[in-house]
């Protein structure tokens, strides 16, 4: 039984990522390809690399997001038919998708990070260790920091899925009800995460304690729960060809 | 056994099914015959869980069809393969989700309709196409089997191809095959039962060889007259 | 295999085993396809030859042995009393469709007479 359900989320999975494999290609050929120029033309570390690398992560970023979007694709090449007919769930092909996209995201920003850690180590006028002992006592942070951001990507996949969802479930102007959906729910969430987050809100600059950090991934996880199972029950419920 | 109770469905303000009712038998072919936009697509899509009633009840074998999926095989009218699949690729996904996959079968069937695994479906042409959309149905031993509008574009060779793959392997008395089209004459011979369906009505069901036997007509002329009554 | 569609196929298969029984195509005893086979050939619902089928062995035109095959079991006897029936009908009908056209019994003998001799005229 379990072992069925594995080989079928693999199915799905897989089947996602080979979707995605040319914009990942493209990503870590980019950051590959940004970090060689730099360390062979540049002596030091200039803006001009700084902003490159910053704008390949930014893409490594905001990639997913597009990405996210090619459900409501499945709908238009009419493959819909052939995922809805599959006896599965929504929580099956809904999760598979997003976890393929987290997927991206973190290999996407592992590489860049990774070109850019060794553009710095190349780069760099002092030896490395001196960096190390600078950046230790941030570092669990900066992994907290990661995770949140990980999470984060998982909420506005979520808020995507469930969007385009919304939007199948109309014949006319479903574009426009899914853009609409899309930012109508991040405010709503939007709101109902500063609420649970208190006093303490992301903006006012508080302390990046590690605590804060566990609790805003606590917070945003829930939220995108929250989102992703609401577009499983919709998926399940509510979609028709 | 598939059932209609008293189904009528809505797209918005348009009715595609009209207070439907039907019985559908095991193990028989069935026709469901129809002009364009009578009803057919939809009450395939329901029974194969795409779509739901918006008054009455469809049941497959007692059940929910959303359930029933697993027991389903639908050649849906449209292209609904990944075009950037391989033939191949396309089998080795879909034999992942069912456990009535007959590789066996797939082989056979891969030679008999002249496709090639590493085929892209992108690439090849349109009755190719209706071949591997019908290879990737057929290699399961499903207990029912719903073909809509299977012939539709097809060209007259690749036609025969398509209904002696369903005419070998069809288990009867186990299999029950409903074929929905508008184009009467190439499956006359192939249907046990059959429903014409017109506006999202029944107007007519029953036994083939009895309905010839009855009115002396084939069953083209059985629909054209019922429609023009219908009328 | 071409069928009319206008009547019941499964009697036009019985019809066509039963004329190859009464030409000896089909000798007692040969073996005859399966339903399974027929119906690839003949390009028909496999219902409608196990319905054929049926029919032929309540009839004891043919019978089945388990794991061998359907042959032929219509004895002399039988085929006689086949082609008879075979020949009844069609006189049936003929007489019917002249009498349809408006030719009366009476002239039928001297019609087919005529034309046996211009089609024994033809065959020298």
């Amino acid at each position: 039984m379990l072992a069925k359900s594995f080989s079928r989320f693999g199915a799905l999975y897989n089947k996602q990522m080979r979707e995605m494999a040319p914009e990942m290609i493209v990503i870590g050929g980019a950051a590959v390809l940004v970090s060689l120029v730099s360390y062979l033309r540049m002596g030091s570390i200039h803006t001009a690399v700084l902003i490159a690398m910053l704008m390949v992560m930014g893409l490594a970023c905001f990639l997913p997001i597009v990405s996210s979007f090619r459900l409501g694709q499945e709908w238009n090449n009419h493959t819909i038919y052939l995922m809805m007919s599959l006896p599965v769930g929504g929580g099956m092909i809904l999760g598979s998708r997003l976890a393929a996209l987290l997927t991206q995201y973190v290999f996407g920003t592992l590489i860049v990070g990774f070109c850019g850690l060794l553009l710095v180590i190349g780069l760099a006028p002092e030896p490395v260790y001196t960096y190390l002992d600078l950046v230790r006592p941030y570092l669990d942070i900066a992994v907290l920091l990661y995770l949140v951001t990980i999470v984060w990507m998982g909420y506005l996949i979520s808020v995507s899925f469930f969007s385009q969802i919304i939007g199948k479930l109309v014949s006319r102007f479903s574009g426009l009800v899914t853009i609409i959906t899309f930012f109508a729910t991040l405010w709503l969430s939007g709101k109902v995460m500063g609420l649970m987050l208190g006093q303490q809100t992301v903006i006012a600059a508080p302390d990046l304690t590690a605590q804060f950090l566990v609790m805003l991934l606590g917070v945003i996880a829930l939220v995108a729960a929250v989102i992703l199972a609401l577009s499983i029950w919709v998926y399940n419920r509510r979609v028709e060809l | 056994m598939i059932e209609f109770r008293q189904v009528s469905k809505y797209f918005g303000t348009v009715r595609a099914l009209d207070n439907f009712q039907a019985q559908l038998a095991s193990g028989r072919i069935i026709g469901l015959f129809g002009p364009n936009g009578a009803g057919k697509s939809t009450t395939l899509k329901m029974i194969a869980g795409l779509n739901r009633p918006t008054r009455g009840q469809v049941l497959v074998d007692g059940l929910n069809p959303w359930i029933t999926r697993d027991r389903v095989a639908y050649l849906p009218e449209v292209d609904h393969l990944y075009s950037w699949m391989t033939v191949g690729k396309a089998a080795g996904f879909i034999s992942t989700f069912y456990s009535d996959w007959d590789q066996a079968r797939y082989q056979d069937l891969l030679n008999y309709l002249n496709l090639d695994e590493a085929m892209k479906i992108g690439k090849i042409s349109k009755g190719q196409r209706a071949k591997v959309k019908l290879l990737l149905t057929l290699s399961r031993r499903s207990p029912y089997l719903l073909l809509d509008e299977p012939l539709s574009g097809i060209d007259v060779l690749t036609r025969e191809e398509i209904i002696n793959s369903v005419i070998r392997d069809y288990r009867e008395g186990e299999q029950t095959v409903i074929i929905s089209t508008h184009e009467i004459g190439e499956v006359e011979r192939l249907v046990d039962e059959v429903i014409f369906i017109q506006n999202g009505k029944t107007v007519l069901s029953g036994n083939a060889e009895d309905l010839r036997e009855e009115r002396n007509m084939s069953l083209v002329e059985i629909m054209k007259e019922v429609l023009r009554s219908a009328s | 295999m071409n069928f009319d569609t206008a009547q019941p196929i499964y009697r036009q298969i019985i019809d066509d085993f039963r004329k190859k029984m009464i030409r000896g195509e089909l000798k007692n005893g040969d073996r005859i396809p399966s339903q399974r086979e027929y119906a690839e050939m003949a390009r028909v619902n496999p219902n409608t030859v196990q319905r054929a089928y049926r029919e032929m062995e309540a009839m004891h035109m043919v019978e089945t042995l388990r794991g061998q095959g359907t042959f032929v079991s219509a004895d002399e006897a039988m085929l006689a009393s086949m082609k008879e029936d075979m020949a009844q009908s069609i006189l049936n009908h003929f007489v019917a469709e002249m009498n349809a056209l408006g030719y009366r019994d009476r002239d039928l003998i001297k019609i087919l007479e005529d034309y046996l001799q211009i089609k024994e005229g033809e065959d020298l």
